[in-house]
């Protein structure tokens, strides 16, 4: 019986046929023609050919039913089966035996009443396929031969034909739903979404983990299959392939994009039970997701003009797309895996809706973030799509958070590359306009500093504070200073000591984790160095620090020798009309007046800059008027004394010169009185007069005093002490230039020159108008006194040497003559006199309004300014709005006295 | 020659126990006569997969074809 004659395969299956079904040849006629079918569409197998792998199963499959000693008994056997080797398809064999094999514990699922199925289901294929053969030798078996392409699909169609039958009943089904799932794989799922930031090697390493799921668990369960499904019903495999097309937003056989809604639609026709219709929706937003976010990486990836920034957060997007890409594959992995298995081993982790919904639930989170993200940046560039970004790092989701600082970090590279650039070589190749610092190209070298770079808002990352942006933008501007009104050529490297290996995405992400301590550091260390040394090369090799003192000596009238001497000098050109001054003789004696005081050991560098300037003249001007010094500034230097700075120094140095002008024409009245109040003893109907003289020009010597008092110390000193500690502390240019402005600006306002004491410094014109007048006035009196007091010597002398002659003193006629002249000059003294009083009138008068205006003043050392000049309250007793707005103040003082 | 063939057939005798004791052990509800063809079948080159299925086909058929009879009987 048992021998290995070659018969045709046809007569075996025929006889196999008889001898299962225990009827004769012609009764088993149709079972033999199905039979023959099946075998002929079935040659390739769709499991691998290993004889290994079947017998580990079998061993398996026996240790599963608890009968360890057969299975020990097995591998005896197979061993014996091995080394006899007269079978060259053992493996063929064992599996044969493997699927027919049965669990003696379960009652035989040869009593199910599968006769009716079967029956039904014979005779529809029997009709469904032309009729093949009856004779069983004209079966074509070149197995070997036939190509394996064609067993795909046809194996697969055989397989699921039979899929019907091979249901294991009601009972299988609720199972594998169930409590079923080996608790390993979703562990494992669950485990590959976790880790938010997988690098991409783990990412990798995974779907090789997860493959073997399906194989790993084999048992007899059949595909799940609701209960009492409608005919018409779609099954859940046929779902899930095509909820898996959606989740790459393709549209499936059942579910469909719909565009009016927007949204991903179970086709209204196919009949489906409600929870898998709800599941299914559920899961088909991913697809819906899915699609936003592509379709923002592809509109975006190819945009050029989106930027560095712009196109990495697409490349995040991608890189995050992709993961999910991987899951997908995954996903279609095993759901192959089911189908090549199909009717057989049937795993108990196949793939269903449900288990979809939990696995999906993470990149679910995930996907809707990025697009979230994704809505919030559109129309964003730059930082401001950093800003944006960040703005979703602040949330209480630690797997949420970790996910949007990857992404953030991944954006912010090149922003921070851009930082580095910027603040270690102060290179700015932002062609997008993306990073925060921007650059105009039409401002030239000498505005550098001030105009040429601004920082822009709204490109500022929300994770860097304004005050780092401005300490980044001033380090690189710092540099480019350096570099190019400087001239100054040391490596970028010398300047700084800091590293500049941060430029990775890793760097990048560390870094923003650490925005307050590494972060800031680097940018401090950065600003200190570069700052430092700025201001360095410009006090040592540009002595910005000198050209500062310069110009409180020369301009702010802090030489005093110079000052004067320069003024004894030009007092006979500047008297004369300022239409006939000349430079060149200006410049000479500025040059003698250096040469003759101590300013001649000051430095050749400042002496050579500086220079006599004639402002406009008007009709009517003295050279006083338009004499100014001047002080000529370039280079580097001149981003601290800009033009405007230096407009400010000319206003301020004719306002000072004024005042000292003053000063110098009271010493000359002063001197005058002194020299002539001897001579002018003689003439004892001058002395009224000349009381009045002394006592207007004291007055106004004690005015021009304490004027000159205030200017020199509460102004002058002040501000420029204020000056000096802010610029010795000073650690960028900016606070230096800072500190200038403020100190001019306090200068222009203390010294009356800013628009809202215009009507003190009129007064103060006013009152120095009136020295000169009082100058003129009493020049031209002494001129006559002096004149008279000549001709009356001259007169006497005459007398004196006639009666040395022997002759009379006088005739009658010379005496009257002298009388009449010595009348008519004391006709004139009342003139004077009047003239006298009505100038110290108006005197007076100015000056009393001009303290009324000091007493009204906001500032507080105008206000003592007027305690100084008033100081005996002389003009309060005069003037009634005095005693009115000083009012209770000095009332209270006087009733304690 | 005739030792030789009885040496054959004392292996493939030797074997079919072998297969015949598996197959008791993994409870196929194969005869000797069943397995005999099927192993013939096998080393033919036919795929298991599809062979398995037939006879399970054909089992059930049997039984469905004898239910009736029962019932009737």
């Amino acid at each position: 019986m048992a021998t290995l004659d070659q018969k045709s395969p046809n007569v075996l299956l025929q006889s196999l046929c008889c001898r299962i079904t225990g009827k004769s040849e012609a009764e088993v006629a149709h079972q033999f023609q199905y039979a023959v079918r099946v075998i002929g569409s079935n040659y390739a197998p769709s499991i691998e050919r290993d004889e290994f792998l079947v017998s580990e199963k079998i061993k398996k499959e026996l240790l599963k039913q608890r009968r360890e000693a057969d299975a020990a008994l097995f591998s005896e056997l197979h061993r014996k089966l091995q080394t006899q080797g007269v079978l060259k398809h053992r493996w063929s064999v064992l599996y044969l035996l493997l699927s027919l094999s049965e669990d003696p514990r379960k009652p035989s699922s040869r009593v199910g009443n599968y006769g009716a199925l079967f029956a039904q289901a014979l005779q529809r294929d029997a009709h469904s396929t032309p009729f093949y053969c009856t004779r069983p030798q004209s079966l074509a078996l070149g197995y070997g031969e036939r190509s394996a392409a064609l067993s795909g699909s046809v194996g697969t169609s055989g397989i699921s034909s039979l899929g019907v039958y091979t249901l294991n009943g009601p009972t299988a089904t609720p199972q594998s739903l169930l409590a079923g799932q080996p608790p390993q794989p979703v562990g494992s799922r669950l485990a590959w979404a976790l880790p938010v930031s997988s690098s991409p090697s783990s990412a990798l390493a995974l779907p090789a983990t997860r493959l073997p799921l399906g194989p790993a668990a084999p048992s007899r369960v059949v595909r799940p299959r609701r209960d009492g499904d409608a005919p018409g019903e779609v099954s859940e495999a046929l779902l899930v392939r095509d909820i898996l097309y959606v989740f790459q937003g393709i549209d499936g056989k059942f579910i469909k994009m719909s565009a009016q809604d927007n949204c991903y639609k179970i086709d209204s026709k196919v009949v489906l039970c409600k929870s898998l219709r709800d599941t299914s929706s559920r899961l088909a937003e991913l697809g819906w997701l899915h699609n936003k976010v592509r379709k923002y990486t592809d509109a975006r990836s190819l945009d050029r003009a989106f930027g560095l920034v712009g196109q990495s957060f697409c490349s995040s997007l991608h890189q995050e797309l992709k993961e999910y890409y991987r899951l997908l594959s995954v996903l279609h992995s095993q759901l192959q895996v089911e189908d090549d298995q199909g009717v057989t081993v049937c795993t108990e982790s196949s793939l269903t809706l449900r288990r979809l919904l939990v696995w999906m639930y993470d990149p679910k989170v995930r996907l809707k973030t990025l697009a979230a993200l994704v809505d919030y940046c559109q129309g964003r560039k730059g930082g401001e799509l950093a800003s944006a970004v960040h703005a979703y790092g602040r949330t209480g989701d630690p797997q949420m958070r970790a996910l949007v600082q990857h992404i953030l970090s991944l954006v912010s590279n090149p922003i921070l590359n851009f930082l580095y650039r910027w603040i270690y070589d102060g290179e700015l190749e932002d062609t997008y306009h993306e990073f925060f610092v921007a650059s105009d190209p039409n401002v030239k070298t000498d505005r550098l500093w001030h105009d040429k770079y601004s920082l822009r808002k709204s490109m500022i990352p929300s994770f860097i504070t304004m005050d780092q942006a401005r300490k980044v933008l001033l380090i690189g501007k710092s540099i480019n200073f350096l570099h190019q009104v400087c001239h100054d050529r040391t490596p970028p490297g010398k300047i700084t000591a800091a590293s500049k290996s941060a430029d990775t995405p890793k760097d990048a992400a560390e870094l923003l984790s650490d925005l307050e301590g590494a972060f800031q550091e680097k940018i401090d260390a950065a600003y200190f160095d570069t700052s430092k040394y700025l201001l360095n090369v410009l006090n040592r090799n540009y002595l910005l620090l000198e050209h500062l003192q310069a110009m409180r000596r020369y301009l702010l009238l802090g030489q005093g020798d110079f000052i004067r001497h320069l003024m004894d000098l030009l007092k006979p050109e500047l008297a004369r009309p300022a239409t006939t001054l000349y430079q060149h003789n200006l410049t000479g004696i500025l040059e003698t007046a250096v040469r003759a005081t101590n300013a001649q050991y000051d430095n050749a560098e400042i002496l050579k800059r500086l220079d006599v300037r004639l402002l406009e003249v008007s009709p009517g001007d003295t050279g006083w008027d338009v004499f100014s010094l001047d002080y000529h500034v370039d280079g580097p230097i001149a981003t601290v004394f800009t033009r405007e700075c230096m407009g400010h120094y000319l206003r301020v140095f004719n306002f000072l010169w004024r005042a000292k002008r003053m000063e110098y024409t009271l010493t000359d009245i002063w001197k005058g009185q002194m020299c002539n109040a001897k001579l002018l003893k003689t003439m004892p109907e001058l002395s009224g007069v000349l009381h009045q003289c002394h006592i207007l020009a004291s007055e106004m010597v004690h005015f021009i005093h304490q004027m000159q008092y205030y200017i020199t110390f509460e102004v002058l000193e002040c501000s420029w002490d204020e000056l000096w500690n802010k610029v010795q502390q000073a650690q960028d240019l900016d606070h230096i230039i800072a500190a200038h402005d403020v100190f001019l600006d306090s200068v222009i306002s203390r010294c009356l020159l800013d628009n809202n004491s215009r009507s003190l410094l009129n007064q103060l014109r006013a009152i120095f108008d009136q020295i000169i007048e009082f100058q003129s006035a009493q020049d031209s009196l002494y001129r006559s006194a002096l004149e008279e007091l000549a001709l009356r010597l001259q007169y006497e002398e005459k007398k004196k040497q006639r009666e040395e002659e022997g002759q009379w003193g006088v005739t009658a006629e010379q005496e009257a003559e002298e009388k009449r002249r010595i009348q008519d000059f004391q006709e004139t003294i009342p003139k004077m006199r009047s003239q006298l009083r009505i100038l110290t009138h108006f005197y007076q008068s100015i000056v009393q309004q001009f303290l009324v205006l000091l007493m009204t003043s906001t500032d507080e050392s105008l206000r003592f300014l007027s305690f100084r000049l008033d100081f005996n309250e002389h003009y309060r007793a005069r003037e009634p709005r005095l005693r009115a707005s000083l009012g209770a103040n000095r009332g209270r003082r006087m009733s304690n006295i | 020659m005739a030792s030789a063939s009885s040496a054959n057939l004392n292996a493939v005798r030797e074997t079919m126990d072998v297969l015949l004791e598996i197959s008791r052990l993994l409870n196929t509800g194969l005869d000797m006569e069943s397995l005999s063809i099927c192993v013939r079948l096998c080393e033919q080159g036919i795929n298991p997969e599809a062979l398995s299925a037939v006879i399970k086909e054909l089992r059930k058929a049997s039984e469905s074809l004898k239910a009736p009879e029962n019932c009737t009987n």
